[in-house]
């Protein structure tokens, strides 16, 4: 953790000096270095932005000329919407299905079910989220319309986004449940469970479920931060007001400190979420050594 | 390292001889996509723009009247020079970045390069991308660029997992005691070594950087008009949505199925690269007929001192047999066994892993393999019926052969040791944990109540075989099965789970013990079975049939314990005399 804010710190000030030097032209690059402090030496800059990243100052936007701060507290909040939702969605839908698909193929049981399911979780994992997106679009929005096909009004205009978002990530986590749901259920501590001849119920609730549940969780971690990956592309499929379609605005009028501090945030969300994920974990797991005191 | 066996793997592999004729169709596109269909892709005809699908135009044309068919086709070649590059990029920046990481010397350095690596993995490849696109400035080449570096830090992980413990291996070692330079060292004794899954790595990747390629282009991030790719064509194909939706499923159907194909080859040159698949035949599978040989027909007896009919049977069973279904037919690893256990004795039954001694166990405690048939004239424990089901609680404990897994790590010892008490006797808390404590005083557990609060990570692997015991006597069963209860212990926890179990014999207790160790079987069985491919070859009293076997079999385990006399290669000998 100490390193990624360590890392954090040193995306700021280098990017900037070179965004302005390969490709802008030297009127617009004399008006950039100055906006930006570039004639100061690099660690004075380093300084000054670290000063107003913690002050919330961020700098202002070329293009609109309203503050970095308030763009990003307009957008961020629709992202982690469309990301959350996105969660909620891989979550809700992998690892129920992961842990039934792995009870119902325990011990070699139902070969077909077991290859029907790889073949289709690794089918949906390889399309890319962009490209789900597109497609929803074509066929839900357009040829059948049922849903908006771009904007962000009311919880309907989340259903194409969100599942394009989840898909894959679900898909994985399905998998990843399932693999581990099997090598839980083969394990001689499942076997004693059973040999005690306690219900069902109480097998896959007590014994099973929470030794499955921390390494799903594990990977939901890493699969929070890939979406929040697919979620910037995403965004740009639906209009979705987020920070994603904002940074690719900005990256097209060439509006730095937007892009710059987008790039900030999204760093910081993702440590933030890893964060929360450790935490989470220690809480569940009694072997975790943060809990050991 | 290709070797031929990894090719011949290989290629008996549908899905992988698929998948590279997939990645040769798209290679071959690639080529020849430009030179037929350029001038297809090219041609601007207003009068046929924004055309639906129709007969010359099968995926229908864009703004300009190009035909988006032949636009996805050329789009091939440039889609994957681009992927390829970004994976070369990759490839070199992660090799070089994970093996420097493998060779630093100190521990603290490494460790801070190592959460540095971890820390980068966090982040989403594409946003990681994103921003050195944008450093680079939009194109082509930038893209590539942004996508290879973006994707080398999973190179960098796999290098140095791998380098790491190849140069803990004893190759290394002995070329560093020789004297060679480190950076010989890496690249001619370790490079090779994980040169097989970075082949592997790197088609896997380029079906990745492929996907983020046109993620780039389909932003505007990646190639620019005049050139194409997929990305841009699908991002063009979106705008005309309305008009042309045919023209979205070209690019689309592209990259998917391009993705998939590369994903597939990797994963196919992965499975060739396991030895397994290396054999030329499949492994004979043990039929119940043939399995013993000659001598397995015949069941050497040794008659028992005297037999009573009126002693108190703890465990019956008959004719139990245990099949399981498989592609070419069933297979029987539990054929026709009978035996009982008497109150206050200790049966072993010995023999190598396959010969159907565990299942036996399992069988009769109830928890055999979900596709298992399992099938007996009788299975009694204390007089009652087991084969109709449900069975009744509290009739069989069990102790498994790992103690690290067999106790739930998620649950403290008192739910585990109380659960079945309050299931199934109606106990409050209270009065189950009462129980439970005084099982754990009787397994001679130190500090039971602290222990009780515990998990079991934090018991010892002797600690946790007692838990395990206790959790039985809590119901007060009159059986105990244990399989292998002392494989995984050193040798003074041993001997206490030993003692233990002596005692529980004493109290009347009828015990089961699977093991493969003759050693553990003389020392406290009072009869012992000996079984061999789903069989009982040989039973008697434990003295006899250590002493005189009479199945070459049994003679082969019975050797097979080292002993401090003897030179203990002529187990190897042995084997290879009777088999």
């Amino acid at each position: 953790m100490v390193a990624s804010f360590a890392m954090l710190r040193l995306i700021p000030g280098d990017p900037a000096r070179r965004i302005a030097g390969s490709n802008v032209g030297p009127a617009e690059l004399e008006q950039i270095r100055q906006g930006l402090g570039l004639n100061d030496p690099i660690l004075t800059q380093l300084k000054d932005y670290v000063v107003g990243v913690f002050t919330g100052d961020l700098g202002t936007s070329y293009s609109s000329q309203q503050p970095v701060s308030t763009i990003i507290a307009d957008r961020l909040p629709k992202t982690l919407e469309l990301a959350g939702a996105g969660f909620v969605l891989a979550v809700g839908i992998g690892i129920p299905l992961g842990l039934l698909v792995g009870a119902l193929t325990r011990d070699g049981l139902r070969p077909r079910l077991s290859a029907a399911f790889t073949g289709t979780t690794s089918f949906v994992q390889s399309i890319p989220d962009y490209l789900l997106a597109a497609l929803l679009v074509l066929l839900f929005a357009v040829l059948i319309p049922v849903f908006p096909v771009a904007g962000a009004s009311g919880v309907i205009s989340l259903v194409l986004p969100a599942t394009a978002v989840a898909a894959g990530a679900a898909a994985i986590l399905a998998r990843v449940t399932r693999v581990e749901t099997l090598a839980v259920l083969s394990a001689d501590y499942v076997r004693a469970a059973r040999v005690k001849q306690l219900s069902t119920r109480r097998i896959y609730g007590v014994h099973v479920l929470p030794n499955v549940m921390t390494s799903a969780l594990t990977i939901s971690g890493l699969i929070l931060t890939a979406l929040v990956g697919g979620t910037v592309v995403v965004e740009n499929v639906f209009a979705w007001p987020g920070l994603g379609t904002e940074l690719v605005r900005a990256i097209s009028q060439r509006d730095y400190p937007v892009v710059q501090a987008i790039v900030l945030m999204l760093g910081v969300t993702i440590v933030i979420v890893n964060l929360l994920v450790d935490v989470l974990i220690s809480a569940l797991d009694p072997r975790s050594l943060l809990r050991a005191s | 390292m290709l070797s031929s066996l990894y090719v011949r793997a290989f290629f008996k592999d549908r899905a992988g001889v698929l998948a590279l004729l997939g990645v040769l169709v798209v290679v071959l596109l690639a080529i020849l996509g430009p030179i037929f269909a350029q001038d297809a892709a090219t041609r601007i005809d207003a009068s046929a723009a924004g055309g639906g699908s129709s007969a010359a135009h099968w995926l229908g044309t864009d703004d300009l009247g190009r035909d988006v068919l032949a636009r996805t086709i050329v789009a091939t070649r440039l889609s994957l020079l681009l992927a390829i590059s970004a994976t070369l990029i990759a490839g070199v920046v992660g090799v070089a970045w994970g093996l420097t990481l493998a060779s630093v010397q100190h521990p603290r350095m490494r460790a801070v390069g190592s959460n540095i690596l971890n820390v980068v993995l966090a982040f989403p490849p594409i946003i990681v991308a994103i921003f050195i696109a944008v450093i680079l400035g939009v194109g082509g080449r930038s893209a590539a660029i942004a996508v290879g570096v973006a994707v080398a830090p999973r190179f960098a992980r796999v290098v140095y997992t791998l380098a790491s413990s190849v140069s803990a291996r004893e190759y290394v070692h002995a070329a560093r005691v020789l004297g060679l330079s480190r950076r010989r060292v890496l690249l001619r004794h370790i490079l090779p070594n994980v040169a097989d899954t970075l082949w592997i790595a790197t088609f896997l990747e380029i079906s990745g950087a492929l996907l983020f390629i046109s993620a780039l282009s389909f932003l505007g991030l990646g190639v620019q008009p005049l050139a194409f790719d997929w990305g841009s064509l699908l991002t063009s194909g979106l705008d005309n949505m309305y008009t042309t939706p045919a023209a979205v499923l070209g690019p689309a159907v592209m990259i998917v199925v391009t993705g998939l194909v590369f994903g597939f080859l990797g994963e196919a040159v992965a499975r060739a690269g396991n030895p397994q698949r290396w054999a030329v035949t499949r492994p004979k599978r043990l039929s119940p007929r043939s399995a013993g040989g000659a001598g397995s027909e015949v069941l050497h007896e040794h008659r028992l001192a005297e037999t009573s009919a009126n002693e108190e049977m703890v465990l019956r069973v008959e004719n139990l047999s245990v099949t399981i279904p498989t592609e070419d037919g069933e297979f029987c690893p539990v054929n026709q066994v009978s035996f009982e256990v008497r109150k206050g004795e200790v049966l072993g039954i010995v023999g190598e892993s396959g010969s159907g001694k565990s299942l036996t166990a399992m069988s009769i405690a109830g928890i055999a393999p979900a596709q298992a048939q399992v099938v007996a004239d009788r299975l009694e424990i204390a007089g009652e019926d087991q084969l109709d089901k449900p069975r009744r609680a509290g009739q069989v404990a069990m102790v498994f052969q790992d103690p690290m897994n067999s106790l739930n790590p998620a649950l403290r010892i008192t739910t585990q040791m109380t659960e079945s008490l309050r299931a199934h006797r109606g106990l409050t808390a209270a009065a189950a944990s009462l129980k439970a404590l005084n099982a754990l005083r009787d397994v001679h557990l130190t500090n039971p109540e602290t222990r009780m609060r515990q998990y079991p990570h934090e018991l010892s692997g002797g600690m946790r075989q007692r838990v395990s015991v206790a959790m039985g006597l809590v119901m007060s069963t009159p059986l105990l099965l244990a399989d292998e209860p002392t494989t995984a212990l050193d040798v003074t926890t041993q001997a206490q789970v030993i003692s233990l179990l002596r005692d529980l014999r004493a109290e009347g207790m009828g015990i089961v013990i699977v093991s493969h160790d003759m050693g553990v079987i003389g020392e406290i069985c009072d009869r012992v079975l000996v079984m061999y491919g789903g069989r009982i070859v040989e039973r008697g009293l434990v003295e006899k049939v250590l002493t005189s076997p009479q199945h070459p079999y049994t003679q082969t385990l019975i050797d097979a314990v080292p002993d401090i006399d003897d030179d203990s290669g002529r187990w190897l000998g042995k084997t290879e005399a009777t088999s």
